[in-house]
């Protein structure tokens, strides 16, 4: 399972670093997103949105993935509190969501086009480096 | 177990929980129950529940070039 964080994602999200301890989040949350059984019935065959409400240490987390369904590959959006103008209500009718989630997205496209991301590998013994 | 009243723990309420965290156990009555002062782990996640999103078709599309590049990139196109 890969965990897919590009760093214009990981400036905005963790502020340049990605701390040990949101690691762990991301890597469990991921683990959790592809265990979940969902409906597919009106949700598209190739990628999908999913957000993971996470509760950790420092808080509420408020997590979004961008999902390759193909080959189960997760793509870091958003990581925020819960009283984060995002986190606060992660669906289109927030303004604010639906506007930085095209910029997010942008960011995402041009990152992996330049190969400019890390990619964790998460496996039974803890997560792996891999790239960035 | 020492047992204290909820007066004498809030005297010295420190006091009592670096004994806590030394492996002493400590209880504080409440009603007619003890309730025990112990040290817990904190892990970094506690409960993670996952929902899809809907989104237009528009932001379909761009989620959909990202995963066609991400494709390009892993086949080394």
């Amino acid at each position: 399972m890969s965990v897919i964080v590009s760093r214009q994602i990981r400036e905005r999200e963790f502020g340049g670093k990605l701390s040990a301890e949101d690691r762990v989040v991301l890597i469990r949350a991921a683990r959790v997103a592809l265990a979940t059984p969902l409906s597919s019935k009106g949700l598209p065959a190739a990628t999908r949105l999913l957000k993971a409400y996470a509760t950790s240490s420092r808080g509420p987390r408020r997590i979004v993935y961008l999902l390759s369904v193909g080959d189960g590959t997760l793509f870091l959006l958003f990581y925020r509190a819960k009283t984060d103008t995002v986190g606060i209500n992660i669906t289109p009718n927030n303004a604010a969501f639906a506007q930085q989630l095209k910029k997010h997205l942008a960011f995402l496209h041009a990152d992996i086009e330049a190969g400019d991301y890390e990619e964790i590998i998460a496996n039974v013994a803890g997560p792996e480096k891999l790239n960035g | 177990m020492t047992t204290l009243t909820v007066t004498e723990a809030r005297k010295n309420l420190s006091g009592w929980l670096r004994r806590a965290k030394a492996g002493e156990e400590i209880g504080i009555i409440e009603g007619n129950r003890i309730i025990a002062l112990r040290p817990v782990e904190i892990t970094a996640v506690d409960t993670i529940r996952v929902e899809a999103v809907q989104v237009d078709e528009a932001t379909q599309r761009d989620m959909n070039a990202v995963a066609g590049a991400w494709n390009k990139r892993r086949k080394g196109v």
